[in-house]
């Protein structure tokens, strides 16, 4: 009796684990959202979620898909990357989507390739990222280095006139690998090794007093600039630390390339007016596509109760995962499908509209043609765009700079043979 | 501290009549069964692979309970590094699999991703390094996989044991060395690709991982070393050496002046102990396809505390039925699903985790086995 | 009532007819398209010496002015409606007041109908210039100071010497004197002959001006005598500034371990409960805070410091709180099992962080109240902040109350009794259960004025209190457990030894990693900590 007892709750366990919602999946077609909701990440990647669902919202309104609605299907990989490559599986293998939006690490999209790749599966990856990678089962609507980092450095040589960079990062790959680009570029340009260093801090780092001293050590002469790609939580003692000992946005600007409206909420904005930031995307563009758009956003995180609310801002990776939401449903109307392949076909090289302009994907490597744009900060936590790039530019998914022979790796995943 | 911990009978295998152990041994059989059960469904079409693919990599873990078991549960030992000798074992089957995947400039992917340059070095000038070399052959990862983790281990119990580290004191001092290990681990100078980790593995002894049948086979492996760890820990815990760690943990002291000298037995059972958790990591990253240093954060040894704990502190199948259900809950309370006008909300997870912690801590101080016991001991008498 | 319209009107027209101030006519040629203008324009202005025009020309580098109806007008920060139109709130230049319609409502202009005067970003150096050069006539001592120091890596102009060469005369401040020297040696050793160039060197060699390195550096004579004699005695005074700068950021980062630490000493060192939700004490601390910031309106336009200090007591009450509430519901179930606290604690961290996560959502800013925003600096480079003192004042503080509570008060010698013997002590009549609680909650607000005291330095975010975690522990056990000598020694020394590592030879990882690893050593090396353990874990 016991036994049968056990096995029957067991049984109920595993119905309960390979439960797919299927009753309904006759009507609607299925998209996963795989943004982690709670651990490190969640600062982040919540507001994203939120975004997406907003569009499947809108996307819905507008008829949906091929006639059909669309219906988001959302978990929580909890920021713990083996857990973005087992709920990549839920969704593609039970739930079915027809493509997932996600991942903002570039360990947690790493984490879960395989998984696309092995069954044939789509994601959208909406965060700008190093680079050095090109899979035919994603789409990247984030920046490639040189469609962020490149200019940034660019303008800071050429408007700013500095002559020395601090390149200062987060021990992980995007900044190590950020850095090595930086530095080929700033090599290739004629930048000697002396006026060039790179140093790292541990995630999390709260203290920030020795660097900042060295800074100002580096910077005395008046020509150096910070290349930051702190990220997350350091940003706010970092900032502060440097006002706090009397550096200024004139005496040694830092150019900012992880930091977007999204975080400034978190942030006393205060210390870092008169920086810099280099994106792709700015709240503050003045389009009557893009106010729409902010409007559309606030109004939702209203309506919906969403921690926040009406303060809710838009930034760069936000955009970016709209967008992507909307290209993939123009894609799939336009193909009349949603097989993943055919889907794939209509997406290279396609145009469509985003908040930020008209952009386009790249025939061949998944990348999106994006504007580069820099922006100051300002009290209100919003960007002042002080340059921006003539027409869109070309993203290298491989960067050039790094593979100087043109000898690309081939790309990965696709159609199964 | 330890005389405080024995108070309410821990050792719950004494306290245990016979037909309750009948009841034990059945319980172990339907899990056995159950588990036997579903790579035939699985090629039967009536579950997916990757439900097997799940279970196979919880089955993984449940082996790092096992021998968390052996030094908490029996020893008294509170370790926070058997993430760390998890992590080694992984990261050896790791580096292995890496390079049979694919090669670019003739290292493996990965690797190529995040290569560290020295000044002067650029593209195309990426070299090996040698202690990728060595895990090259299969069989000598094997080895390695469980060989570096018991020998590091056996020094750490070596070291601490021998200067007489205790309690609280072991605990914290592992954890500082799987956090100093975590950032030695992320930092890409090391080689080891930095916070992105090994990823993007091809095959495993020639065959293709994503291949269904190969994912099966991956899961009869890993339950079938879990089978052999749980005999083997069982025959320890049997034994006399089993017994003087039962002693360790109820008074050091006492068994000192018996003649006996405890720090050999802390160190062999805990580097026993490392040794089955690089085993769980050898099984672990070919079923989860990726291998990073965010295993060594703090929350996973903890959470392996916990799976123990909520298991059944003490009684090895406690230790493999805790690790399966706290992670079969962890998995399903992060997805979205609704059972009737009832939406779950993933976000949501950590409260009811928590809560369960808690309660179990509370209310269960012997966890589900001690549940399971009760219910037991009384259907016994009932009948 | 015609009257009072009467006298707004006549106030309007007064205030948008000071057009005849010529002031007026030089900004609003700061407007012109043309560069020259502009930049002929601010070197008027910067050479006027009026003090005037300090803060306009600030307001100016900032772009908050504008040209309105033919006149220059200051902008107030941007007011934005709920269509994301965005309209100029106008000011008086000098008064700062707002300018008030006809009907007594303020002007809001939309930002398309106004045009605004501000220099490019290169220009902004130069206006930089200008406002040093208008505050070296600046009555505020400090002031003065701060803009002699500037101009010595600005631009070179015959005005800008013959004014550092009076102040270097004439000036009643010593240390202004000093620093006029060095900067006119600096733009000497920069943009002089040869000949100004030798004396240059001396006098930089002589002021020990760490500044002058890299151009010393740069003049490419390494063989000549004096500019090596100049450099040697720079690297004196560098090598001065950064054992200071070690010191000074070890002894402010120990100081924030151990006011981290100072909470689970009580909790973990004295009780024995591992409270793995401590972290998160310190969250609500910090959110507690925020709190206070909204309550009492707080922003960075609209400073209102009181909620800093109202903030203090409330994060200590609202964590202790919490910690009672904790302590009431999980752990007083657990100090026969004081290991498995740990499983119960992490379960309620989980829950705080997340509920907290899903109440206020992952980005809040608090802002620092303004009296601890920037520093003092005590030599050239040496520079101390005010929220580090602060933080180290405040732990100073929490040492010296949790020594004196537990020396010197009923509730202390209790504490103590039920620590070492708890059995003897409830025989003796002490209530252990109340005494308990009150421990507790003492660990826990302790904990609060940690997470308090940290919004100063860094963000709030639900997980804030993880990365603390570990290394408060550390702190605690590298003290010996139940000490409080112990957790200050231990904190100040790993503080120090982590900077000490980080600011010589290694990198902030590496730093990191070094002072864990001798963490490791020094445990196996002495079992219990620096000091022997007393209190229940003594049994052990």
């Amino acid at each position: 009796m016991i036994r049968e007892n056990f096995l029957k709750t067991a049984g109920a366990t595993v119905a309960l684990c390979t439960l797919s919602i299927a009753a309904q999946a006759e009507e609607t077609i299925k998209v996963g959202v795989l943004h982690s909701l709670s651990g490190t990440m969640a600062i982040s990647e919540t507001s994203l979620k939120d975004v997406v669902l907003m569009a499947v919202d809108e996307v819905n309104a507008a008829g949906g898909v091929n006639g059909k609605q669309l219906e988001a299907v959302v978990v929580d990989p909890a920021s713990d990357w083996p857990l973005f490559n087992e709920k990549a599986k839920e969704l593609i293998t039970k739930e079915d989507v027809a493509v997932t939006f996600g991942c903002w690490t570039s360990v947690s999209r790493k984490s879960c390739l395989p998984v696309f790749e092995e069954y044939n599966a789509l994601l959208f990856y909406p965060v700008q990222y190093e680079g050095e990678e090109q899979s035919l089962n994603v789409f990247y609507t984030g920046a490639t280095p040189n469609q962020q980092l490149i200019p940034a450095a660019k303008y800071m040589m050429d408007e700013m006139e500095c002559t020395k960079f601090y390149l200062l990062g987060t021990d992980y790959v995007f900044p190590r690998t950020a850095n090595k680009v930086l530095k080929a570029y700033l090599k290739s340009v004629g930048v000697p090794d002396e006026n060039i260093i790179e140093e790292y801090t541990p995630f999390h780092h709260q203290d920030y007093q020795t660097i900042v001293a060295n800074i100002k050590k580096f910077g005395a002469a008046g020509d150096a600039c910070v290349l930051s790609t702190i990220n997350g939580d350091s940003n706010v003692p970092f900032y502060k630390e440097f006002a706090n000992q009397g550096l200024t946005s004139e005496l040694c600007p830092i150019m900012a390339f992880s930091v977007a409206e999204d975080e400034l909420r978190a942030m006393d904005v205060q210390p870092l007016v008169g920086h810099l930031a280099a994106w792709n995307y700015f709240q503050s563009i003045k389009t009557p596509e893009n106010k729409a758009f902010v409007k559309a956003f606030k109004t939702y995180c209203a309506d919906n109760n969403l921690p926040g609310g009406k303060d809710r801002v838009t930034d760069d990776p936000i955009e970016a995962a709209y967008f992507g939401v909307k290209a993939w449903a123009q894609a799939a109307n336009a193909a009349g499908s949603v097989d993943v392949d055919v889907v794939r076909e209509e997406l290279n090289g396609m145009e469509f509209d985003s908040p930020g302009g008209v952009k386009k994907f790249d025939a061949v490597n998944q990348h999106t043609y994006k504007p580069v744009l820099v922006g100051e900060i300002l009290k209100n936590g919003q960007f002042k765009i002080v340059w921006e790039s003539e027409g869109l530019v070309k993203p290298d998914s491989y960067s050039t700079l790094l593979h100087t022979d043109g000898n690309f790796p081939a790309p990965t995943g696709g159609p199964k043979k | 501290m330890t005389n405080v911990q024995t108070g309410s009978g821990y050792y719950l295998g004494s306290l245990a009549g016979s037909s309750a152990k009948q009841l034990n041994k059945g319980f172990l059989g339907a899990i056995l069964a159950l588990a036997c059960l579903l790579p035939m469904l699985a090629t039967a079409g009536v579950i997916s692979v990757e439900t097997v693919n799940m279970a196979g990599r919880y089955m993984a873990l449940a082996i790092v309970a096992l021998g968390l078991d052996l030094i908490w549960g029996y020893t008294g030992i509170l370790s926070l590094c058997q993430a760390l000798f998890f992590a080694i074992g992984g990261y050896a089957m790791g580096i292995h699999l890496a390079q049979q995947g694919t090669l670019h400039n003739g290292i493996p992917e990965a690797l190529y991703v995040v290569y560290p340059y020295k000044v002067g070095e650029t593209r195309g000038m990426e070299v090996l390094p040698w202690f990728w070399a060595v895990f090259k052959s299969f069989n000598l990862t094997l080895v390695l996989g469980m060989l570096l983790p018991g020998l590091f281990a056996g020094l750490i119990g070596f070291l601490g044991f021998k200067s007489r580290v205790k309690g609280v004191y072991f605990s914290i001092l592992t954890q500082a060395l799987t956090v100093a290990a975590m950032m030695f681990f992320s930092k890409n100078e090391m080689k080891l690709c930095g916070t992105n980790g090994l990823t993007h593995f091809k095959t495993i002894a020639g065959y293709e991982l994503s291949d269904p049948n190969v994912k099966i086979a991956l899961y009869v492996v890993t339950l079938l070393c879990l089978v052999g760890s749980y005999v083997l820990c069982l025959a320890i815990t049997r034994s006399r050496f089993g017994r003087v760690l039962l002693a360790v943990r109820d008074s050091e002291t006492a068994l000192r002046f018996a003649g006996y000298e405890p720090f050999a037995y802390k160190t062999a059972i805990f580097a026993f102990a490392g040794m089955l958790a690089g085993l769980a990591g050898m099984l672990y990253t070919p079923q989860a396809n990726i291998m990073t240093p965010s295993y060594m954060e703090a929350r996973w040894s903890i959470l392996m505390v916990i799976w123990v704990a909520v298991g059944g502190r003490g009684t090895l199948c406690g230790a493999v039925v805790g690790a399966l259900l706290i992670n079969l809950l962890y998995s399903v309370l992060t997805s979205q699903w609704s059972i009737g006008s009832f939406d779950w909300k993933p976000e949501y997870w950590p409260i009811v985790l928590g809560l369960l912690f808690i309660v179990v801590v509370l209310a269960l101080p012997n966890g589900v086995m001690g549940v399971w016991r009760k219910m037991v001991g009384k259907v016994t008498e009932l009948d | 009532m015609n009257w009072v319209n009467y006298l707004k009107l006549l106030l309007l027209t007064s205030a948008l007819s000071v057009q005849a101030d010529p002031v007026i006519e030089q900004l609003k040629k700061l407007g012109s398209s043309d560069k020259d203008v502009r930049s002929v324009t601010l070197q008027e202005i910067a050479n006027s010496g009026d003090q005037r025009m300090i803060p306009v020309l600030s307001d100016y580098r900032m772009g908050s002015l504008y040209l309105y109806e033919d006149n220059v007008v200051l902008g107030l920060d941007i007011f934005t409606n709920d269509d994301l139109d965005e309209f100029v709130p106008i000011a008086d230049l000098f008064t700062r007041e707002p300018l008030l319609q006809a009907d007594g409502s303020a002007y809001l202009i939309p930002i398309e109908e106004i045009e605004i005067i501000e220099p490019s970003r290169k220009e902004r150096k130069s206006v930089l210039e200008a406002i040093t050069l208008l505050e070296l006539s600046a009555p505020d001592n400090e002031q003065r100071l701060e803009a002699v120091r500037k101009t010595g890596l600005g631009d070179h102009s015959p005005i800008l010497i013959s004014k550092l060469r009076n102040l270097s005369e004439s000036d009643p401040k010593r240390s202004i004197r000093k620093a006029a020297d060095e900067s006119s040696a600096l733009l000497l050793l920069r943009f002089g002959t040869p000949a100004e160039q030798a004396t240059a060197i001396e006098v930089l060699g002589k002021v020990r001006s760490v500044r002058s390195r890299s151009f010393l550096e740069n003049l490419d004579r390494p063989d000549d005598p004096a500019v090596r004699k100049a450099l040697k005695r720079i690297t004196t005074k560098e090598r001065q500034i950064s054992t200071f700068n070690i010191l000074n950021s070890g002894i402010s980062s120990g100081s924030i371990l151990v006011l981290m630490a100072l909470g689970l000493a009580v909790t973990f060192g004295m009780m024995g409960i591992i409270n793995m939700a401590h972290g998160e004490m310190m969250m609500i601390g910090a959110y507690t805070t925020y709190c206070m910031q909204e309550l009492f309106k707080h922003t960075p336009e609209s400073p209102n410091n009181i909620f800093f200090i109202v903030a203090l007591p409330m994060a200590f009450l609202v964590s202790a709180m919490f910690g009672g509430l904790i302590e009431w519901t999980v752990v007083r179930r657990l100090y026969k099992r004081p290991l498995e606290s740990l499983l119960a604690t992490y379960g309620v961290g989980l829950i705080l962080i997340q509920t907290t996560r899903l109440i206020f959502g992952d980005n809040r800013s608090c802002n620092t109240p303004t009296w601890l925003q920037g520093g003092v600096e005590i030599a050239e480079g040496m520079s101390l902040s005010f929220n580090r003192i602060f933080i180290f004042i405040l732990c100073a503080v929490c040492v010296g109350g949790v020594v004196a509570l537990m020396r010197y008060t009923t509730l202390g010698l209790k504490m103590r009794a039920v620590i070492q013997n708890r059995d003897m002590a409830a025989s003796m009549g002490i209530n252990t259960r109340m005494t308990d609680s009150f421990t507790f909650m003492l660990g826990s607000g302790l904990a609060g004025v940690a997470g308090y005291a940290l919004t100063t330095i860094g963000g709030i975010t639900p997980d804030m209190g993880q990365n603390y975690i570990v290394d408060s522990f550390l702190v605690v056990v590298t003290g010996g457990v139940g000490n409080l000598a112990g957790v200050v020694c231990s904190g100040m020394g790993l503080g120090l030894l982590n900077k000490f590592l980080e600011g010589t030879l290694f990198g902030a990882v590496w730093a990191k990693i070094i002072v864990l690893i001798v963490v490791i050593a020094f445990i196996q090396y002495k079992p219990s900590g620096l000091f022997a353990a007393k209190g229940r874990l003594a049994d052990d």
